[in-house]
């Protein structure tokens, strides 16, 4: 029989546990990016001459998907689209067992039978990049794969549906700086080796032509446009623009 | 098992946030006594690593580290608080019926600040000492005296309660 702990059961009751939250990781990216565009910029900013290498030698991605036609009558800040109905087209076998084998292995796992779907696919420093959308739960997911950059990975990134339908802004991020690769320069003081190339992706309503992004050293640049694919005519708009 | 170089990804916060919000949520509410703040002070604390995840050193488990920042949001959002317990509440032995369990409060809430988040890692959270040590940066030998203390100052106190 086991001995009862009279301190646990008075903590126990001090707290009741957190059952059931909803996650809300999009909020945490959207808090990590509005505060970094805040701060102040020596708190990020690196040495010149190194900031320097990374601009020339990385290759930023931006990648932005928004709901079919429609939806622009709604408004720009309106996701029913992607709330209603699936992205893209249905990803390759190979593509759907290796994120399955990846699921597999992972801690904290997607729900078995994701239904992978492609929604885009791009080049950018040196490597290819496919952009991936399904269904988790209560969250839509995008999942970014790189091939062809040494330390090649995926990220991937999710909303909750609940945050898209009560969305006030015309764009969500769900990854923001996913780095790939390491560039072949020695470390900075803080032990940080700069990304070969680095992604950022979300989803944006319709409506939505182009993202700007800001780096987070604090050099504005347009990094993003939008273009049609008409590899993907009765899906969401996908486009992409990099910087390298 | 250590990380083989500094920094850490958005991939691995990630994977730490979704494993375990409930109980980064659940230390929080004990620090703040308040869920709804203890929410924002997780994710404020979330979006702060993120943020800072190149400073990651790799010299701990991340899972520390993010403990630590998350901890420190918490402990930034506290306000000042009115008299919410007294002394006094602990010696009485009359009155309510729901005394006891107010008492039992009172005396999680009056104990010294480390040896309350020592106790909230420990239990909620379940990190091991070196775990907690890091967290709160105090070393692991310190984790186990404040420990052992809080849980003699509890258990002298709700001993005192039942009576």
């Amino acid at each position: 029989m086991s001995k009862v702990d009279p301190v646990g059961e008075a903590l126990a009751l001090f707290v009741a546990p957190f059952d059931d939250e909803p996650e809300a990781w999009a909020d945490v990216l959207r808090r990590a990016s509005i505060a970094s565009d805040a701060a102040p910029r020596s708190r990020v900013r690196r040495p010149r001459r190194l900031a320097a290498l990374v601009f020339a030698a990385a290759a930023l991605l931006a990648l932005a998907l928004s709901p079919v036609g429609g939806a622009l009558a709604r408004g720009l800040g309106d996701f029913s689209a992607w709330l209603t109905g699936n992205p893209g087209d249905p990803a390759s076998e190979s593509d759907q067992r290796a994120f399955d084998a990846e699921n597999e292995r992972t801690w904290a796992r997607f729900p078995d039978g994701s239904e992978l779907r492609r929604v885009i696919v791009t080049e950018a420093g040196g490597g290819t990049f496919e952009l991936f959308g399904f269904r988790s739960g209560n969250s839509l997911c995008l999942r970014l794969t790189v091939e062809g950059i040494p330390n090649e990975g995926a990220s991937t990134g999710c909303a909750p549906l609940s945050e898209l339908s009560r969305a006030d802004a015309p764009a969500l991020a769900l990854h923001l700086d996913a780095g790939f690769g390491h560039q072949d320069v020695p470390r900075t003081e803080e032990g940080f080796v700069p990304a070969r190339a680095s992604a950022s992706f979300g989803i944006v309503a319709d409506g939505v032509d182009a993202v700007e992004l800001e780096s987070s050293e604090g050099a504005s640049r347009q990094a993003s446009r939008t273009t049609r694919s008409s590899r993907l005519p009765s899906t969401p708009r996908s486009g992409c623009g990099r910087r390298s | 098992m250590r990380k083989p170089a500094p920094g850490a990804t958005l991939d691995e916060i990630e994977s730490i946030y979704r494993t375990r919000l409930p109980d980064f949520r659940r230390v929080a509410a004990a620090i703040l006594g308040d869920r709804e703040l203890a929410l924002d002070a997780v994710q404020e604390g979330f979006a702060l690593a993120v943020r800072e995840r190149s400073s990651f050193r790799g010299d701990g488990p991340l899972e520390a580290w993010l403990w630590r920042i998350v901890v420190n949001a918490a402990r930034a959002h506290m306000r000042p608080r009115p008299a919410e317990v007294d002394m006094e509440m602990l010696a009485s032995g009359n009155g309510h019926p729901h005394d006891s369990d107010e008492r039992v409060r009172a005396a999680i809430v009056l104990l010294p600040e480390r040896q309350r988040l020592v106790l909230f890692l420990r239990y909620y959270a379940d990190l091991d000492y070196g775990a907690i040590a890091t967290a709160l940066e105090i070393s692991i030998g310190t984790v186990g005296a404040t420990l052992n203390a809080a849980h003699a100052s509890m258990s002298r106190l709700l001993e005192e309660v039942t009576q």
